[in-house]
């Protein structure tokens, strides 16, 4: 055991005394092959994230919204191929989570005329978008400044109608607030598409989402006269993005 | 009512998209037809000295004025003229695309060319802290570069005429580390490029840091080495970082010829804010081909290689990349190698840069008194004092033939890297040129199908450094690969040469002894 041990050491002792110290070393050639990945390249990916607001009012009457509150959120995979330096296509896989605010109003009938203390609804998507980039200035490796065009379609992963209330006497649960998640809101439709706009130098970007299709189903806008029919959610989402790169 | 708002927002991107449109362009004429030149009016006695001295004639038609009748008619289809080159016959011009197209369509105009900006001072950070300083980096910065041999002979860049090109230079003009310059009204002009006026002791102090770097002088320590010589400051950038325009670049170098200037130093570069590595070429962006034109009037133009090195980008920028530009890459002092921020060469056409390197972190002059700072822009006009000197050691050599000497002076000569070039130029090669026969440090050892490189065992010292350089050039002349050792066994490196395909050079480097082995597989 002794012997291990010092021939461990003996080992240990002249493996570092004969080491070399590697301080500097380059490969040239590999080093000078031509990048096709970046920002101003063939090639580039970066993910980002968004933040944003309505900016938008609902279409017909009896929903009016709480706008500072009404946001949305999302992360996105943005691919683009450079075409030339002023012109690149591209497309961006995302999910965004928007977020209805509904103002409590003496006429509120969406999604009924029951007044909350607080009551928003929230519709999760999983998005498809594909953009074309129009790129001002001159630049190198660099996204710079640039204005894009796009069209998405986004599939409604989930979507969720929340209130919550404040009694003035408990309930049968000796509760005093209430929160009630409805989920399954057949008055959705599953999918729906738009057009976006975006202006960004850099990372930083300001974009303009627009739902060309409706939200609500065709059946809830359109019911019998003695019904009061739905009115169409805000379709226009101010927001600000952070490209990741 | 659902389209009318896609409509407005539509619209709105639109505006935006036009503001973005609006951009800056070299337009250049096709020729300089009826000016009218005076070359004892327009330039410096020096400037004249020194084109008689070069055989260049003094009626270059690169000085001729613009045609004025070609401006005025720019003027009328371009937002604004900001400024105008004669070296390029061009005019600097603010156009929206619609204009731009109109100008091309212009009988006199030859070429537009998009301007580029975004520089990039070649400085890391400042410790502006004036009272902690390193003293050994203080005597290194200069002694590394044999200063005291230059001393020695009273070598101190008399009678040469240095420019800068900087962000600014405060404190200058009453600062006690520049006194023996001002007392001797050493400091012939100043001009500030990017306000169109003469003051430019203001501003950003990268520039005082880097006039010191040459001729500081503080509490007798010098802080450079050409302490003589006279100086022409040109504030050429606006902040301290990115933002500035090639074009005041290019106004400042003809200034600088005009008012006879033997020397620029300049520590900025432009990279990829603005340009792809393949621009770097020495041929592609409008500085580089300046920094040339600047060198065939004999001015010799020592350019900072950049702090890419540990970035994206890695490599030099331009106008680094000018193959008259001594490039100047910067080493550590602690570790005596090359320091990580330094870029790294070569061009994209694979010419060899930086040519040269000296300390990369230096103790410089500020508003507050000394301080440590890093950076090439600082390891720039170490080497620009240097240039002075040795030129005034020989003032019968041309520009191109003292780049030739500056390289050959350095200590790592013949052998190269695109970390370090040639290593950092020697004082003492200017006035000792006898080569004397350098016993060797180590020996080459085939062994089967490996390169053996066998230090003496002599010189291998138990306490300093070893470094060994070794490198693998191709027969084009182009490096492989290169690396650099730090030695504690005779059996320093294993090359194996069966991965080695075609002809190849490899050449090492080990205490001052370079050799090299020929590989030939034809």
């Amino acid at each position: 055991m002794k012997k291990l041990l010092a021939v461990l050491i003996v080992a240990l002792f002249s493996s570092t005394l004969f080491s070399q110290v590697v301080l500097l070393e380059e490969d040239v050639a590999g080093d000078t092959i031509p990048e096709t990945f970046g920002p101003n390249l063939k090639n580039y990916r970066h993910l980002y994230f968004e933040y944003g607001f309505l900016a938008d009012k609902p279409e017909g009457t009896g929903l009016e919204m709480l706008y500072g509150h009404s946001h949305n959120f999302g992360i996105g995979l943005r691919y683009k191929y450079r075409m030339t330096n002023f012109l690149a296509l591209g497309w961006d896989i995302h999910i965004t989570e928007w977020t209805y605010r509904i103002k409590q109003t003496d006429d509120k009938v969406f999604p009924n005329n029951i007044k909350h203390k607080k009551e928003k609804l929230t519709v999760n998507n999983l998005g498809l978008e594909f953009y074309t980039r129009l790129n001002f200035g001159k630049r190198g490796n660099h996204i710079g400044n640039f204005v894009d065009f796009a069209a998405f379609g986004n599939y409604i992963t989930g979507a969720s109608h929340y209130t919550l209330d404040v009694l003035d006497t408990v309930n049968v649960n000796n509760a005093g607030r209430v929160h009630t998640t409805n989920k399954d809101l057949i008055y959705l439709e599953n999918i729906n598409y738009g057009v976006k706009f975006r202006i960004g130098i850099n990372r930083y970007i300001i974009s303009a989402s627009y739902r060309l299709s409706d939200l609500i189903k065709d059946n809830f806008v359109d019911l019998p006269e003695a019904i009061v029919p739905y009115p169409e959610l805000p379709r226009l989402f101010i927001a600000f993005q952070i490209g990741i790169h | 009512m659902k389209y009318k708002k896609l409509l407005i927002i539509l619209f709105s991107v639109l505006y935006i998209t036009n503001l973005f449109s609006q951009d800056k362009y070299w337009v250049c004429f096709t020729d300089k037809k009826d000016s009218k030149f005076n070359p004892f009016t327009y330039f410096d006695v020096k400037a004249i000295e020194r084109r008689i001295k070069n055989n260049i004639s003094l009626y270059d038609s690169t000085d001729f004025p613009l045609n004025n009748n070609y401006i005025s008619k720019v003027s009328e289809v371009s937002e604004e003229i900001t400024s105008e080159t004669r070296w390029f016959n061009a005019v600097a011009v603010w156009a929206y695309p619609d204009q731009i197209e109109k100008i091309k369509q212009l009988s006199f105009v030859k070429q537009v060319i998009p301007i580029y900006y975004q520089s990039v001072l070649a400085e890391i950070k400042t410790k502006d802290n004036p009272k902690k300083y390193d003293e050994t980096i203080l005597s290194g910065q200069t002694e590394r570069m044999e200063m005291s041999i230059f001393e020695k002979h009273n070598i101190t860049g008399k009678g040469l005429r240095i420019a800068i090109f900087d962000g600014g230079f405060p404190t200058v003009d009453v600062n006690p580390a520049f006194e023996h310059i001002r007392k001797e009204k050493r400091i012939i002009k100043t001009y500030d490029f990017t306000k169109k006026k003469e003051f430019v002791y203001s501003y950003v102090s990268h520039g005082t840091n880097v006039l010191s770097c040459i001729a500081g002088i503080i509490d007798g320590k010098k802080i450079g080495m050409a302490v003589d010589a006279e100086f022409l400051l040109a504030r050429t950038e606006i902040v301290r970082e990115p933002f500035s325009e090639e074009e005041n670049w290019l106004a400042a170098v003809e200034w600088a010829d005009k008012n006879g200037a033997d020397v620029i130093n300049s520590s900025l570069g432009y990279t990829h804010q603005r340009y792809f590595y393949r621009d770097m070429d020495g041929k592609t962006c409008f500085v580089t081909r300046a920094a040339n034109l600047a060198a065939a009037k004999g001015i010799f133009v020592v350019n900072a290689a950049g702090n890419e090195g540990s970035g994206k980008w890695k490599f030099i920028g331009a106008p680094a990349d000018a193959d008259s530009a001594l490039s100047i890459g910067g080493i550590n002092p602690a570790t005596d190698y090359h320091t990580s921020f330094s870029s790294y060469g070569p061009t994209f056409d694979k010419r060899m840069k930086p040519n040269v390197c000296a300390y990369g972190h230096v103790v410089a002059a500020g508003k507050n008194g000394l301080h440590e700072t890093q950076g090439t822009s600082f390891a720039s006009p170490l080497v620009a004092g240097f240039v002075a000197c040795a030129w005034q050691t020989n003032r019968s050599l041309n520009n191109m033939e003292l780049f030739n000497e500056i390289q050959k002076s350095a200590d790592l000569y013949p052998y190269y890297d695109y970390a370090h070039g040639f290593g950092v130029p020697q004082a003492s090669f200017f006035f000792d040129k006898e080569k004397k026969e350098l016993e060797p440090s180590f020996s080459f050892v085939e062994e089967e199908n490996n390169l053996i490189i066998m230090i003496n065992k002599d010189m291998i010292d138990s306490t300093g450094n070893n470094y060994l350089f070794y490198h693998i050039e191709n027969e084009e002349g182009i490096l492989d690969y290169y690396t650099l050792i730090d030695v504690y066994q005779e059996r320093a490196a294993i090359i194996s040469l069966s991965d080695l395909k075609g002809n190849k050079t490899i050449r090492a480097h080990y205490k001052k002894y370079t050799a090299e082995f020929e590989l030939s597989k034809n």
